[in-house]
């Protein structure tokens, strides 16, 4: 277990007089209305008084500290300049081909590099009162229903959720009216410029009452095969709102440069009655941490947490989720799914908290870690905080190999070792990929977790190069 | 000589039987405070080797370097300079139960200690009262097979060599800041060793009795089981209610040889005012099978989480664990296993139980190093709450750096449930003995693994408890 401790000094090299001055720089060039201002500075005085992770927390401990650039934060500050080019000042820049480029979709937003370069809204969509759009476009457009939202899930967690309110160069505002239902799903591409050094992106995605939409987050990377000097910072915060009797579903793919550290923090606040399901699928990055948070404190309500990975070369994978039940009779679950190859690691550090107030909660959790090489290595940690009686309350984990009955199986009907690991391990991934309300999407996926396998190794190569 | 007084019940435990306190001046009593001062006497005391000073002087600069843990319960509240570090009441170990001084006698006579041991029940008792081991018997013909049972400090004197060999091997001085401590200023414990191949078959007991008030008992026991032999043992313990709070810091270190098998059963029934923070560990050779039962009722705060090492192919490790938290009880028990070498197998076994507002937590780990491969293990834990004041957490922590492995946990937590309720009550009972009943099927798979007395005195003590909690 690492139990580096961090260097103390690193705070010091933040000058709170510059940074105060860079956001006040890249929210004006931007155009943003005064309240977000005050919000980004506000976010920032936050920030600027909470600690940095130590290593020492029980959420830190397992994450490896020299891999994540915690002085990104002085970082930023040439990117904030990239990014403070406001998206309308004519030529758009083209992007690279997104890797998640939706064949069907009822909105999208793309940008790349801090910039918009396509945006889009079906009739369907426009005439249902939905809007999706740039955050800082919608922070001057829609004042009072951004500014109502933004934050509402509540005081960031931690630092790095504190920093990225204050310091997002890019972002997105979904928000779907009272009664609006979609067909198809909403996109909102990012693509990275890897050479671009540190990103932060903040989403808003709000479902009110009885509204039914689907938003899907994908994440790729310009060039991928790209050697970079330092490794750049993702960092993500989403906060969902999903409002009384509200059907949302947010599914978030990424498949950013092997060197980057990515960071985020998603954060659904599910209303009475609503359902809210987020399903975050994992191949890129170096690190990638992810933050899930569910908070059901109103009655009926109904949160899924599905989670999908496939591990390989160092990677480290980690996802820590809480299940907040502060209301009566709302039930939540989660499921994550991963596949670990060469030498990578997951931890899942998987919280069920249920208050006085929880009473008759359903809660569970599951992880399950599948390990195909000798290297990898997986962490569960399924934690239960129960101070209401009646309350159904579970949770299991398992790590392992692939089941040698299932591969028997397969391999007595004549089908090669290296496919029948193949065909397992995808029908152990198809039940959280399933979950991702788009067919395209999930077949994309699909193919990644292929690519992500090393299809050109046998089992057999496999466990013999490393026996 | 004094006649021992009962006080009156202070908590709602008001069933706590063992409350009764002895009126006595300790022959030996340091003052309150820890300092190199208070370690010198305690080693002045027992006229040790140098090399255990030493020890216990470098454990001091341990424990005082070290910051308090920060999880778990809450320890800010322990004054470590308002202890009383050593007590001792008599200044005999004795062997013969009419020796033993009349009060001390009274005390583990109301226990029932002697009884069980005339009726050929234990194959040896020890007793320790404060700090120091006031009595040690063992049957003769165990004796003879040359088994050693007797206090640590006694083994210490008589036997040097064999303690400075296994000491502190399984649990290092600097191991977390209350095993410091009590390397520090240990005193007592059980000092066993079964030579090769010698089967005890009956259970070896001890009790352990906190009698002074503001008192810190601090046993040190060190088990060493050669190979393919087999041994049992067993420790109750009490101590009065006061008002104010005790502190109780063992450390248990065991070494299972090559094909040995160790059971370890531990009745923890504290008052409400004991602070129980304990280090317990095992290491477990080739085909050695170690098993820890770790009963807990009583203290205010329990942290303690019995260790198997499994560290040569074939060692099998396993805990069986009952937490049972009251009003004002904060019991943070679970397990630790580490599977260090291949084909070794675990298993773990939790069942706590939340009433009257207390607060059960099971708290574990699972490693499995790299290399380990074959390994299986199975994690269970199980919570029933009992009404909606109390609290109950799990906190497995599970770390797995081989594939090829079999790794499985599960938890539930859940309420008596009203089909089972109206089942019993439908068939005549009380609401109040239909919950025992549940509840005494729940805690059934540990308490069958009990030897059938315990089991007897563990289902008394949790209804006791119950009837403080459900009426």
């Amino acid at each position: 277990m690492t139990q580096a401790t961090i260097d103390a000094s690193v705070d010091s090299d933040i000058k709170p007089d510059l940074l105060r001055a860079q956001v006040t720089e890249l929210s004006q060039a931007n155009r943003e209305p005064d309240w977000l201002l005050a919000f980004r500075l506000a976010s920032l005085e936050h920030a600027l008084a909470l600690d940095w992770w130590t290593g020492q927390e029980e959420s830190w401990r397992r994450t490896p500290p020299n891999r994540l650039p915690r002085r990104a934060i002085l970082d930023h500050l040439p990117a904030a300049a990239n990014g403070a080019q406001p998206a309308s000042n004519g030529v758009k820049p083209t992007a690279p081909q997104h890797v998640f480029a939706p064949l069907n979709h009822a909105g999208l937003v793309h940008q790349y590099g801090g910039q918009l370069v396509a945006s889009d809204l079906s009739d369907a969509a426009a005439q249902c009162g939905v809007i999706f759009q740039p955050l800082s476009d919608a922070a001057r457009e829609h004042p009072q229903l951004v500014q109502r939202w933004l934050g509402a899930v509540g005081p960031p967690l931690d630092r790095y959720e504190a920093f990225g309110r204050a310091l997002w160069s890019q972002g997105a505002f979904v928000y779907a009216p009272p009664g609006a239902v979609l067909n198809d799903s909403l996109f909102y591409l990012i693509t990275q410029n890897a050479a671009a050094g540190d990103q932060w992106h903040y989403a808003l995605v709000v479902a009110d009452r009885e509204s039914q939409v689907a938003l899907i987050d994908a994440g790729d990377a310009n060039d991928r095969r790209a050697d970079l000097k330092r490794a750049p910072l993702i960092h993500a915060n989403v906060e969902i709102i999903a409002e009384d009797g509200a059907h949302l579903q947010f599914a978030t793919v990424q498949r950013w440069h092997r060197q980057s550290a990515a960071i985020s923090s998603t954060r659904g606040r599910v209303g009475r009655d609503a359902t809210l399901r987020i399903t975050a699928a994992a191949f890129g990055a170096d690190v990638d941490k992810q933050r899930i948070d569910l908070d059901l404190s109103q009655s009926g309500g109904h949160g899924e947490i599905r989670g999908l990975f496939v591990g390989d070369g160092r990677q480290h994978i980690e996802h820590v989720t809480r299940q907040y039940h502060n209301g009566v009779g709302a039930t939540s679950d989660l499921l994550i799914r991963g596949v670990l190859t060469d030498d990578s690691q997951a931890v899942q550090y998987g919280l069920i908290r249920i208050t006085p107030k929880g009473q008759q909660t359903n809660a569970h959790q599951t992880m399950r870690n599948l390990l195909l090489d000798d290297g990898a290595g997986a962490d569960p940690i399924p934690m239960l905080e129960i101070e209401a009686d009646d309350v159904k309350c579970s949770h299991a984990a398992a790590v392992g190999p692939v089941d040698p009955d299932q591969l028997f199986y397969l391999q007595a009907r004549g089908i090669p070792p290296h496919i029948a690991e193949r065909m397992v391990v995808r029908g152990f991934l198809a039940e959280i990929a399933d979950g991702i309300p788009d067919q395209h999407m999930r077949d994309v996926v699909d193919e990644l977790v292929e690519i992500q396998l090393h299809p050109q190794q046998t089992t057999h190569q496999r466990n013999g190069a490393t026996a | 000589m004094t006649t021992p007084t009962v006080d009156a019940p202070v908590s709602s435990r008001s069933e706590y039987e063992f409350g009764f306190h002895d009126d006595v001046e300790a022959l030996v009593k340091l003052p309150k405070g820890l300092s190199r001062e208070v370690v010198n006497t305690i080693s002045d005391i027992k006229d040790e080797p140098e090399w255990m000073r030493k020890l216990r002087l470098k454990a001091l600069d341990h424990f005082n370097a070290r910051p308090m843990p920060e999880w778990g319960g809450e320890l800010g509240d322990i004054d470590f300079n308002d202890i009383h570090y050593y007590v001792r009441a008599t200044d005999r170990d004795e062997s013969s139960w009419e020796d033993v001084p009349d009060y001390i006698r009274d005390t583990y006579d109301k226990l029932g200690i002697p009884e069980a041991e005339k009726q050929g029940l234990l194959a040896g008792v020890g007793a320790q009262y404060d700090s120091e081991v006031v009595y040690h018997n063992i049957r003769e013909d165990l004796e003879e097979k040359g088994v050693l049972f007797l206090g640590t400090d006694q083994a210490l004197s008589e036997y040097p060599d064999l303690v400075r060999e296994y000491f502190t091997t399984v649990i290092p001085p600097n191991d977390n800041k209350f095993a410091a401590l009590n390397t520090a200023v240990w005193s007592g414990g059980s000092f066993i060793y079964v030579p090769p191949g010698v089967n005890v078959d009956i259970p070896l007991q001890a009790y352990f009795r906190i009698n002074s008030e503001d008192m810190g008992q601090f046993e040190r026991t060190l088990i060493i089981a050669d190979e393919g032999s087999q041994v049992h043992y067993v420790e109750g313990c009490t101590a009065p209610i006061y008002s104010s709070d005790s502190l109780h810091s063992a450390v248990v270190e065991i070494i299972c040889k090559r094909g040995s098998n160790v059971r370890y059963t531990t009745i923890q029934n504290w008052s409400n005012n004991v602070y129980n923070l304990v280090t317990k560990r095992a290491t477990a050779y080739q085909d050695a099978v170690m098993t820890w039962v770790d009963g807990n009722l009583g203290s205010k705060l329990t942290m303690k989480y019995p260790a198997v090492y499994l560290m040569e192919p074939g060692a099998h490790g396993e805990v069986l664990s009952i937490a049972s938290a009251g009003q004002g009880q904060q019991l943070d028990a679970g397990a630790k296993i580490v599977h260090a070498a291949p084909n070794t197998t675990s298993v773990i076994t939790s069942k706590s139980l939340s009433m009257d507002g207390g607060r059960s937590t099971y708290r574990g780990l699972l490693k499995v190093y790299d290399g380990a491969d074959g390994c299986r293990s199975n994690v269970r834990c199980d919570a029933l709450m009992l009404d909606e004041h109390s609290r109950s957490d799990t906190y497995p922590v599970m770390e797995i750096d081989e594939k090829r492995v079999d790794i499985g946990h599960e938890a539930t937590v859940s309420k008596v449930g009203d089909e089972q309720l109206f089942y019993l009550m439908a068939r005549g009972l009380s609401e109040g003995e239909a919950t025992k009943m549940i509840v005494n099927g729940f805690v059934e798979p540990i308490i069958k693994s009990l030897p059938l007395e315990y089991a007897v005195e563990m289902n008394r003590l949790i209804e006791l408890q119950m009837d403080g909690a459900i009426g």
